[in-house]
């Protein structure tokens, strides 16, 4: 895995990464074709991603939404905050309007080693 | 009883790859899914799906060898249980897809087994010990 993670944290940020680069495919370029910047760090703690578009300004607005919508419309983007530890959204991010979705993962292994509860 | 075979093996628009094929045991319709269920292949997943709702059998998704599953593959699939009469059972998920199964709720409309075998048993009692092995 990447950046000493386990194999399934791997899977979810790819998960999560997938879904914001279909939500930016599908509504802020409404299915066309439009540049995308994705930019991924880490310090050894999280990993830090960030994917930039340059569509359009969603009209509804845009969210993470906390629990299931019954029409079982935004799944996708309730799962990027299921499985990250932060996301926020840049929505207009500049005048010609565009999106920026920045998620931070932590390391579970980090989680584990700084749990007041751990065993000696 | 011999299994009728229907293999469709795809690439999607963008190159990610997957591969169903679809296998009758008894009275049951089984889905083999390999590869990614994602934005380009979630068409081929549709198509599987739609052939196997045409016929009056119960449908077990086996997803052993399937990587990858997004939001777009579980609408589809809920999409499916959704037009189908019959029962739409999920099995053999990894560790993170059952995960994604269960954030979302899914697992509350598709039931969940961890083998083909066990979704077999419980969906389609009918199936023979030595039908369910070679499945």
């Amino acid at each position: 895995m990447l950046a000493g993670g386990s194999d399934e944290e791997a899977a979810e940020v790819e998960l999560v990464t997938g879904e914001v680069l279909m939500n930016a495919h599908c509504h802020a370029y409404r299915g066309r074709h439009g540049p995308l910047q994705l930019d991924l760090s880490h310090d050894g703690k999280k990993i830090d991603i960030s994917i930039h578009d340059e569509g359009d300004v969603v009209d509804r607005g845009l969210n993470i939404p906390s629990t299931l919508a019954p029409g079982n419309e935004h799944r996708g983007l309730y799962l990027v905050g299921k499985l990250t530890d932060h996301v926020e959204i840049v929505h207009p991010r500049n005048a010609r309007g565009g999106t920026t979705i920045r998620m931070v993962k932590r390391l579970n292994k980090l989680r584990w080693l700084e749990s007041p509860l751990r065993l000696s | 009883m011999v299994p009728d075979f229907e293999q469709n093996g795809h690439h999607g628009q963008r190159g990610a790859t997957l591969e169903c094929r679809t296998e009758v045991v008894s009275d049951c319709t089984v889905i083999h899914v390999s590869g990614e269920v994602d934005l380009a292949t979630a068409p081929i997943f549709e198509k599987a799906l739609d052939s196997a709702i045409a016929a009056p059998h119960p449908i077990i998704v086996d997803f052993a060898a399937t990587r990858y599953i997004d939001s777009t593959g579980l609408h589809v699939l809920l999409q499916a249980r959704a037009r189908h009469q019959r029962a739409v059972a999920a099995a053999g998920l990894t560790p993170t897809l059952r995960r994604v199964f269960e954030l979302t709720s899914v697992d509350r409309t598709i039931p969940l087994y961890a083998t083909v075998a066990e979704a077999l048993s419980r969906i389609c009692p009918a199936s023979t010990s030595s039908e369910v092995a070679g499945s």
